[in-house]
This record gives structure tokens, C-alpha cells and sequence, in this order.
């Protein structure tokens, strides 16, 4: 799994690129969020579009990274949330846990329109 | 080892030995989990009696227990959750997420009949 971040207005967006399942490069993703939120990271967006396949570990980093930011007072949202993601949020009722958007851009604006 | 294991019931019962929950034991807590729905014990209880506070790392191995449970079919309790953890739990919006006991006997007393396997045949 590879990731890529931006930031836009003070939003940091990461895109996890492949296979979210258990493994070195998604404990580095975990370490890489947590750093961004000890350097001031407070809103942020995982877009998921490009994940192919996430397992219960995958799971297990976005919690993480909620709990990070919920934390001190951030807050995470979710985009481009594939069907099978979905599901895997359902059979664990996380569904209403995670706020999620149909594009980064709609979590952006959410974001700016204070929701 | 540090999350120690015992069968009450039909039920296993898993105990991590952490203070504060976020370090090897909470991997240790997964892989457990993993190993019980192989065997097809699919009713689990967490006993966190022993466990203060947990830290996000903590948390997200939880939720990779529950999720490896609940994607088996099978069901992951919580007993004896501290109050700084349940208020964890609320900060992230998880309460819901899991179902809680006050003791680990009710939790394992909730599972009823020890006969059957513990499985939703049809997990939703």
C-alpha cells in the first residue's frame, strides 16, 4: 500500500493507494497520521477511493486516526467509501461512527461549511 | 504472554495485561481473536478489568478483534470497561459499537446456551 498526502485550506487529505490490510506500510500510515496531528493537524480527510481491499486491520487505522483526532478536539472524515468498505462498517456498526463523503472535495466543503 | 486466555462456558475469554492498552498485547488481543474464529469459537468476551486507559493504537486493535469477529459470524463482548475508557469510547462515538457488560460473568452469562457454536448464520 502506498499513500499520498495534501493539504488544502489548513485540510490535510490522504489517499491510501492498494491493499489497507495488516502489514508494515499500514503501521506506517497509522505513524504518519499520528505525526501530522502532534504538528497541528486538526481536520482531516482519508479518501478511500483507491483502495482495493481493506481488512480488519485497515479497519482498525481509521479508528485510530478518529481517536487521534477526537482526541484534541479534530475531527476525521471519510470519502469515496467503496461497497465493500461499507460493509465492513456495517457488520461492525462503525457506519455511524465515521462521517463520509462521496468525494474528498464534498468532505472539504463540509469542512468549511462548519459540519 | 500478555493477553491470557481461558474457556468459561463456550466462551472464550480473553484478558490483556496492559495498564495502558496500545502495545504488543493489543496485537497480541487481534491475533487471538483470529486464532479463536479459525478454531470456531466465535463467542468472546474481552475482560478489561486489568486495562485503565487505552490509546488510539489500543483502540484500533479492538476494533480489528471486533471486526475479525463480527466478519466471522461470531460476536466480541466487552467486561468490566473503566471508566476512562468508556469515555474514550464516547469522545470517538464507539459506545454503540459494542456491546458492554459490567462483569465477565454476565458477559459470558449473555451468550446463553454453551451448546451451540455462537455463529449468526446469517450475519447482517
Amino acid at each position: 500500500m502506498k499513500y499520498e498526502t495534501k493539504e488544502k485550506e489548513g485540510i490535510v487529505i490522504i489517499t491510501p493507494k492498494g491493499k489497507m490490510t495488516a502489514g508494515p506500510d499500514l503501521e506506517k500510515l497509522h505513524d504518519k497520521i499520528k505525526e501530522l496531528v502532534r504538528i497541528g493537524a486538526r481536520r482531516m480527510v482519508i479518501d478511500l477511493g483507491e483502495v482495493e481491499l481493506m481488512d480488519s486491520r485497515g479497519l482498525g487505522i481509521l479508528v485510530a486516526a478518529l481517536t487521534s483526532l477526537k482526541n484534541v478536539g479534530g475531527e476525521l472524515k471519510l470519502s469515496r467509501i467503496t461497497n465493500k468498505i461499507q460493509s465492513l462498517l456495517v457488520i461492525t456498526h462503525l457506519s455511524t461512527v465515521f462521517k463520509t463523503f462521496s468525494s474528498a472535495d464534498e468532505a472539504l466543503k463540509s469542512f468549511k461549511a462548519g459540519s | 504472554m500478555r493477553v491470557a486466555a481461558a474457556e468459561e462456558n463456550g466462551v472464550v475469554v480473553f484478558a490483556p495485561k496492559a495498564v495502558v492498552m496500545g502495545g504488543e498485547e493489543s496485537s497480541e488481543l487481534h491475533e487471538k481473536v483470529r486464532e479463536s474464529v479459525k478454531v470456531r469459537k466465535y463467542r468472546m468476551v474481552v475482560d478489561l478489568s486489568g486495562v485503565e486507559w487505552m490509546n488510539s493504537r489500543g483502540l484500533g486493535f479492538l476494533i480489528a478483534a471486533l471486526s475479525t469477529a463480527s466478519a466471522a459470524g461470531g460476536r466480541l463482548r466487552l467486561a468490566e470497561v473503566s471508566p476512562k475508557v468508556r469515555q474514550l469510547l464516547g469522545i470517538v462515538g464507539l459506545i454503540a459499537s459494542f456491546e458492554i457488560y459490567p462483569t465477565v460473568e454476565e458477559a459470558v452469562g449473555s451468550f446463553g446456551n454453551p451448546s451451540s457454536d455462537g455463529r449468526k448464520r446469517n450475519p447482517e
